[in-house]
């Protein structure tokens, strides 16, 4: 059929003129071709693989089918499968619906350059393919006489592919023209196997010597090297006589002498080489008889043939003895003659020793005698066959009868990966078990748009029908260097199994037999399954251009096409065409390669990639400072950001660059010196300002993040899909359930309320009902009145310039129980949630004491001042946010702000604790009414690259373990937009030097570090776990930075500590330090600097405890208690805390790299600093309380300050831990002011972030609107600094009545 | 034109006029296009528009292949000092749908601006995403809500294809010519002739 086809093909393009103008004659030709008794109608099929197949049928058949007519001949197609006129059967066509055919047409019509629909309607005609695929060895020469394929354009119907890229539609697309690999796999011969009988051993021993024999033969080492020592004779005859002759030219003969002595010594060398490889051949063949007489012994003991292997030796007889004696002895003088030469050569250049004639001859004779062969020695030529006929099934014994079933069972295949992937499986072939080789015989072509960097070949055996494939071996493939159409050349590869198997029983002794056969060489050891597969690589033209190229006429420029993987210029530099040999089989590529440089047509294909690779290393771009303005752009865009925004672009060339970026490439400024020195204006400016560029940074990196693909990402962050956005409404069963319940009057419903969206026209209020109040001071004894006075205590409670207060109450424990009602405002009536969260407006309750203060004008009886003054207490402030995102808050809230000391209050006899401060809490219940919906995660929660199997791992955790509103997390975002395991930024870290080894004021230095709420932050929320260095940097931080310090140090400490996740009141979620010393647990919050035993938690602010996470693990808490107080704090219990990585859990990775620094560093706030803030503050003080006092005159007692200050530094001691501060103490030391003076105050203590947050605090505490006759007033503040501009701010305000005044002024 | 400034020359300048002449859909009658200029970050747009939306444009029975014909102008002349970030522009066709229900996406489609200076016409082939899953089809099917791109500038981005498999495509010409000059060490080929067709080549990569 094919030689029919090609013959067909020729004639065709003999009529071609002819039929044009019939079709011109007749419009609507039918494309048949009457060639011969053939027609051929072949027209593009519409499926996905027709074009592909087409070119293969192209590829693989000398067939030339004519294309000369339009696929768009307009007919109605009735072609099915059958026979046509002609006799061919062609294949029917794949069903195509109406609709679909009408589209591809519409498409063909629209395609650029058709002129399809200027001819009227129609309908497409699609016809068969007749040429059936059929895979054939291609042949080199096939190209001759083919006609180029295709018409005016090609139809393709392109899909989206599951499964990798489309090659097709890759192509289709123009650019680089791929090149075509051919990959062929001859067979697999094996060397070893688990069917191997011991005569399949000795014969694989044997293919491997005659192997080397042959290769040597076929090299013909021996001849080679015996005419090169005639030549080289010849060449040193020649030397010897031109040295003779011209004796007496000095420089001459130096060189002369020298280029003899190189010859004489090569000379040498060359006899002793070829002595060495007629030895090592003798050898070979003397070892190929010893096998073959194993062999032959082998098959006599078991009594039949199962190998083909077939030796016969020929014995090439001598000429005769003693012409080969002379031979040998004339070799012998001849070299001991050329010894003494190369002797006497060597003692010209430096005389020495006497040549010893004897010995030198003595030791050629030996080397004879052991290499040569002795003369008279016949040559022994072995000739390999496997010709032989192995022994007939029906004389076999039972047991070999079944091992070659079993072993022409296996099934053998061959896979070739390109680049490591699969492509596909090459053939496929039964095991002979004679030969115990197979057959595979397949071919495949690859097109390449890029070299391979590996090309492949697997050996797969076949079990189990394919089930347990097994692996044999891999070889990797060299590849023809060049593109360029090569000749395919077989090459063999070795392959290894790397499982040994169990031998077939009696092939034990094989070991020895080989040993004894091969002259002592050691066979393997153990037995692997292991043999030869013969590939041969080879690249060759595409099809189409093989086509057109053949079109043109002109086979021989095929190669010209070809590209290079070499660089010609360079293989140019090293090789000049002289130096080749043209008749080398070696130098035919070079040469080839050569001509065609020397033509002109170096195309390549590959060479773009080289040069891609050569601007890699091109090392000037990367040193110039626009390449760090790019890098800086990736990696910093927050510092980018700040630029001005038509200075965005990077200029063109760095001598162009503005001096703002410039600036941003100057590395950062250390250190800055100047900030020890105090300026108020500027420390505040910069803090804020350096907070506000951290917050900037980590947004900018937060949104680079998600450009840069380093969270995951899924088709909900590009494709908006309605489906998911519609929430399904949840039915309610139980409000049908509640229809039938019996209805009782006495038993009242709880009717929920339901959240109202946020909008201007509904008004909404905060409830706030104050409840009761715990622990309160009582006012001490006074000498003017008998009897405990009373206190009169009312709780005014603030928010947004509002102003509500309770009723009246006294004692120690006062139940108030009132509602106040407070309107919330939107700011600029925005309701969204993210204004809402924005919102930093706080709910203060502050606790006031309310006392009258009657005062009788002693001239005039009848005038009597009564003054009324509420004395501050102590108080506390709850953020909108906190509020907002729990809907309600109910609970004890301790008055953090509550001094410890107050002059003129102790505590109730009946308390039982000691101090004011921790113990003394209102009971309060807060909600808005109507409730505003709860804020929902805008963003969906997010994967990042890094450990993302482990955060969808984490995902499902949290959810297994979620009950209740217990706060579990298991990953934190981080400052670079990287989410983090919370475990990462657990890690012992150094606290300041001057604070080591005492933990209570570690606990007062973290806790003095100002606090900057998530929800607070400008522009928006930000939930980002910073790192202690960079939270130490900013001085600002949350609860977690807070916690996460304060662990760092306690573990630095070797406490076992571990940080708490849960929610506390007021903060809401927040996070707390837990130690377990001795089996017993204590409790820290870092932010307030309170800690609770074991025996305080039912006291904690901390109410519900969600999980617990250290360096090494995070547990969740999964038992039935949620408060501190009712937790068993025992973490080894699985039933109670169940561990993320553990058992049920994650696999613990096996390194968990830190995210923090492991040592921090600290740097000394200096005294300059501190006493700065200490004038500043105490300037803006008094400043403010003059200004408070309006028209009334403020006199100030300076006397009393120093004693205040002493005062005040002992609060810090106490606080600190280093030296208690008692009642007595306190007293002791103002008992000579109060001796004088009625003297009422009280110290107030803050963290420095400004003067105006102090300022405020003193203002609500009422102490300077005092006012009597002869007033005085006291004012000391006192600074603490701790690292890092870490300060500590007492202010102790008091007033002062003078007793001596004569007033009878009396409080009630 | 190059921009002519003291001492070096800065940036250089692309200018784009031309106009979007027709597009065709099987089956819709009826289409308006948005189109939007994306570029990278060292690119400015110095004047002209950067987006807008053409007039509802309805094929009559007198055009043969039932293309809808717009021939709505653009113009935009962008300024820049690194050839990164070429221009593109990007085009989204909104049509009505099976049942007449309009503003329905049709395609998305990109095409940089071309590279040489001269008239050029360049064929944009579009395509719209898929509900990732059947009941996501159909459902967008009977309630007209097809799912769209969250960003109107994908079609010129290279993220994000890996998770937006699922795609329509159809084909769509534009036409437009565009000038621009550059001699800031880029070489500028010559302008090319009229007529020359520039095939765009994310038509080959998008499907």
């Amino acid at each position: 059929m094919r030689s029919r086809l090609a013959r067909g093909g020729a004639k065709q393009k003999g009529d071609d003129g002819d039929k044009k103008d019939d079709s011109a004659d007749a419009a609507p030709a039918v494309p048949v071709a009457p060639v011969g008794d053939l027609t051929v109608r072949p027209a593009p099929l519409f499926t996905s693989g027709s074009k592909r197949a087409a070119e293969e049928a192209v590829l693989y058949t000398t067939a030339a089918h004519p294309r000369s007519f339009s696929p768009l001949r307009r007919r109605r197609t009735g072609l099915g499968g059958g026979t046509f006129d002609d006799g061919l059967y062609v294949a029917p066509l794949p069903a195509a619906s109406a609709r679909a055919l009408q589209t591809l047409e519409a498409r063909l019509a629209f395609a650029p350059g058709s002129k399809a629909l200027a001819d009227g309607a129609g309908v497409l005609l699609r016809q068969p393919d007749p040429v059936r695929p059929v895979r054939v060895l291609p042949s080199w020469l096939d190209a001759a006489g083919a006609e180029p394929s295709g018409g005016p354009f090609e139809v393709e119907r392109r899909r989206p592919e599951k499964w990798g890229t489309s090659v097709a539609g890759t192509l289709a697309s123009g650019g680089a023209s791929p090149r075509v690999l051919q990959v062929s796999v001859g067979g697999i011969r094996l060397q070893d196997h688990r069917l191997f009988l011991r005569e399949h051993e000795l014969q694989s021993a044997c293919r491997s010597l005659v192997a080397r024999l042959e290769d040597a033969h076929e090299r013909q080492l021996a001849q080679l090297h015996a005419l090169k020592i005639s030549e080289l004779k010849e060449a040193v005859a020649d030397l010897r006589e031109q040295i003779g002759g011209g004796a007496g030219e000095g420089t001459t003969d130096a060189k002369l002498q020298s280029r003899l002595a190189a010859l004489c010594t090569e000379l040498l060398e060359t006899r002793q080489l070829k002595d060495e490889q007629e030895c090592a051949e003798r050898l070979l063949a003397r070892r190929l008889l010893k096998l073959w007489h194993a062999l032959k012994a082998e098959r006599e003991a078991q009594g039949f043939k199962s190998t083909r292997a077939r030796m016969q030796f020929r014995l090439v007889e001598p000429s005769a003895i003693d012409e080969e004696a002379e031979a040998l002895a004339r070799e012998l003088e001849e070299e001991v003659d050329e010894r003494k030469l190369a002797h006497a050569l060597a003692a010209q250049a430096a005389p020495g020793s006497d040549l010893d004639e004897d010995g030198i001859r003595a030791a050629i004779e030996r080397r004879q005698q052991e290499l040569r062969r002795p003369p008279g020695e016949g040559r022994l030529l072995p000739v390999y066959s496997e010709l032989a006929t192995p022994t007939p099934p029906e004389q076999l014994p039972q047991r070999e009868r079944s091992r070659q079933r079993e072993a022409a069972r296996e099934v053998l295949y061959a896979r070739l990966l390109v680049d490591g992937r699969a492509v596909c499986e090459l053939g496929c072939g039964k095991l002979q078990p004679h030969d115990m080789s197979v057959r595979l015989e397949a071919s495949i072509q690859l097109q390449l748009l890029t070299r391979p960097a590996s090309l492949a070949v697997e050996v797969w055996q076949r079990r189990y029908g394919g089930l347990g494939d097994q692996l044999l071996g891999q070889v990797y493939l060299s590849m023809p260097e060049t593109a360029s159409p090569t000749m395919p050349h077989w090459q063999s590869y070795a392959f290894t199994a790397s499982r040994p198997f169990q031998p077939l029983a009696g092939r034990e002794g094989i070991h020895e037999a080989l040993e004894n056969a091969l002259d002592g060489v050691q066979p393997l050891p153990r037995h692997v399954v292991s043999g030869e597969v013969e590939v041969s690589t080879a690249w060759t033209t595409r099809p189409a251009d093989r086509l057109s190229e053949a079109g043109a006429g002109a086979v021989g420029d095929l190669a010209s096409g070809g590209a290079l993987a070499v660089d010609p210029q360079q293989v140019l530099a090293t090789v000049s065409p002289d130096e080749l040999d043209p008749n080398a089989p070696t130098d035919a590529p070079l040469l080839s390669l050569m001509a065609r440089i020397d033509r002109g047509s170096v195309g390549g294909i590959f060479r773009h990639l080289r040069n891609a690779a050569a601007l890699q290393w091109s090392s000037s771009w990367a040193a110039s400072d626009r390449f760090s303005l790019f890098q800086l752009r990736r990696k910093h865009p927050g510092k980018w950001a700040q630029l001005p925004p038509d200075e965005k672009a990077v200029p063109p060339r760095d001598s162009l660059i503005p001096p703002g970026m410039r600036q941003l490439l100057r590395p950062a400024a250390e250190f800055d010196d100047a900030v020890g020195r105090y300026d108020s204006d500027r420390v505040a400016q910069e803090k804020a300002s350096r907070v506000k560029a951290w917050i900037t940074q980590v947004r900018a990196r937060h949104e680079a993040a998600r450009a840069s693909q380093r969270y995951v990402m899924d088709t909900q962050d590009y494709v908006r899909e309605p489906l998911l956005e519609v929430e399904a409404a949840e039915i309610n069963c139980s409000a049908f359930l509640k229809l039938l319940e019996p209805r009782r009057k006495l038993l009242p419903q709880r009717r929920l309320r339901k959240p109202v969206p946020g909008s201007d026209s509904t008004e909404r209020k905060i409830e706030v009902v104050v409840q009761s109040g715990f622990d309160l001071p009582v006012r001490a004894p006074s000498n003017a009145q008998r009897g405990r006075p009373k206190t009169s205590l009312f709780v005014e409670v603030r928010f947004q310039g509002q102003r509500f207060t309770t009723d009246i109450k006294s004692g120690a424990n006062p139940a108030w129980n009132t509602i106040l009602e407070l309107n919330l405002a939107a700011p600029g009536g925005d309701w969204s949630q993210q204004a809402i969260m924005n919102l930093s407006d706080e709910i203060a309750f502050n606790l006031y004491d309310k006392v009258h203060r009657t005062e009788r004008d002693e001239r005039d009886e009848s005038q009597l001042t009564v003054r009324e003054e509420s004395r501050w207490l102590g108080g506390f402030a709850l953020p909108f946010s906190t509020l907002y995102r729990n809907g309600k808050l109910e609970g004890s809230f301790p008055l953090d702000t509550m001094p410890p000391m107050l002059l003129g209050y102790e505590k109730d006899s009946e308390s039982r604790s000691q101090a004011f401060v921790p113990a003394s809490a209102l009971r309060t219940f807060l909600t808005i009414n109507p409730l505003l919906p709860p804020p929902k995660e805008e963003e969906r929660e997010r994967l990042t690259t890094h450990d993302a199997k482990m955060q969808e791992f984490a995902k499902e955790w949290v959810k297994t373990i979620a009950r209740g509103e217990r706060h579990v997390r298991v990953f934190a975002p981080g400052a670079d937009g990287q989410k983090m395991l919370l475990c990462r930024f657990i890690r012992p870290q150094n606290p300041p030097s001057e604070l080591i080894g005492n933990e209570r004021q570690l606990l007062r230095y973290v806790s003095l570090v100002p606090f900057l709420d998530d929800a607070a932050m400008e522009g928006g929320a930000l939930d980002v776990w910073n790192t202690s260095d960079s939270f130490l940097d900013l001085g600002a931080g949350d609860q977690e930075e807070h916690a996460i310090l304060l662990c760092n140090y306690l573990l630095a400490m070797n406490k076992g500590s571990y940080v708490v996740l849960g929610s506390g009141i007021p903060e809401g979620l927040t996070a707390y330090v837990l130690t377990i010393e001795g089996g017993s647990p204590r409790l820290w919050n870092a932010c307030t600097g309170r800690t609770w035993e074991k025996d305080e938690f039912d006291r904690c602010s901390l109410t519900s405890v969600g999980a617990v996470f250290n360096q090494q693990n995070i547990w969740a808490n999964v038992g039935p208690g949620e408060a501190p107080a009712e937790v068993q704090w025992n973490l080894s219990d699985e039933k109670l805390w169940k561990p993320f990585f553990g058992k049920g859990g994650f696999a613990r990775p096996d390194v968990l790299p830190s995210a923090q620094l492991s040592t921090l560093e600290y740097h000394r706030t200096t005294e300059d600093f501190r006493s700065g803030i200490e004038r500043e503050v105490y300037d803006a003080l008094q400043r403010e309380v003059e200004e408070l006092r309006g028209f009334r005159p403020t006199d100030w007692n300076r006397s009393v300050n120093a004693k205040l200050k002493d005062l005040l530094k002992r609060f810090e001691q106490d606080v600190a831990g280093v030296k208690k501060l008692t009642a007595i103490e306190h007293d002791a030391t103002l008992e000579r002011v109060r001796a004088s003076y009625h003297m009422v105050g009280l110290p107030i203590n803050v963290t420095y972030t400004d003067r105006n947050a102090i300022i405020k605090r003193v203002r609500e505490t009422n102490i300077f609107l005092a006012d009597a006759k002869k007033i005085q007033f006291a004012l000391s503040v006192y600074v603490h600094a701790y690292p890092n501009q870490v300060c500590s701010v007492w202010v102790y305000c008091a007033s002062l009545e003078d007793l001596r005044a004569g007033s009878s002024s009396r409080s009630s | 034109m190059a921009a002519p400034s003291a001492g070096q020359q800065r940036y250089f300048n692309v200018m784009a006029t031309g106009q979007i002449e027709s597009g065709r859909f099987e089956g819709n009658s009826s289409l308006y296009c948005r189109y939007v200029f994306s570029c990278g970050e060292d690119w400015s747009v110095m004047c002209g528009v950067e987006e807008g939306i053409t007039q509802m444009a309805s094929s009559s029975g007198s055009t043969a292949n039932g293309s809808v014909v717009w021939n709505f102008p653009i113009d935009a002349t962008f300024r820049s000092t690194c050839p990164h970030g070429w221009p593109q522009l990007v085009l989204s066709v909104y049509g009505e749908d099976y049942f007449g229900r309009p503003d329905m996406i049709l395609g998305y489609g990109a095409v940089h601006l071309p590279l040489t200076p001269g008239r050029h016409r360049v064929t944009v082939r579009t395509f719209r995403p898929l509900a990732s899953s059947l009941l996501g089809r159909l459902q967008s099917w009977l309630n007209g809500m097809r799912p769209e791109f969250i960003e109107s500038l994908f079609p010129a981005k290279g993220e994000g294809r890996e998770a937006t498999s699922p795609c329509i495509c159809s084909p769509r010409p534009a036409l437009f010519s565009t000038t621009g000059m550059e001699q800031l060490g880029y070489a500028v080929p010559p302008p090319r002739a009229e007529g020359v067709r520039l095939i765009d080549p994310l038509a080959a990569t998008i499907s």
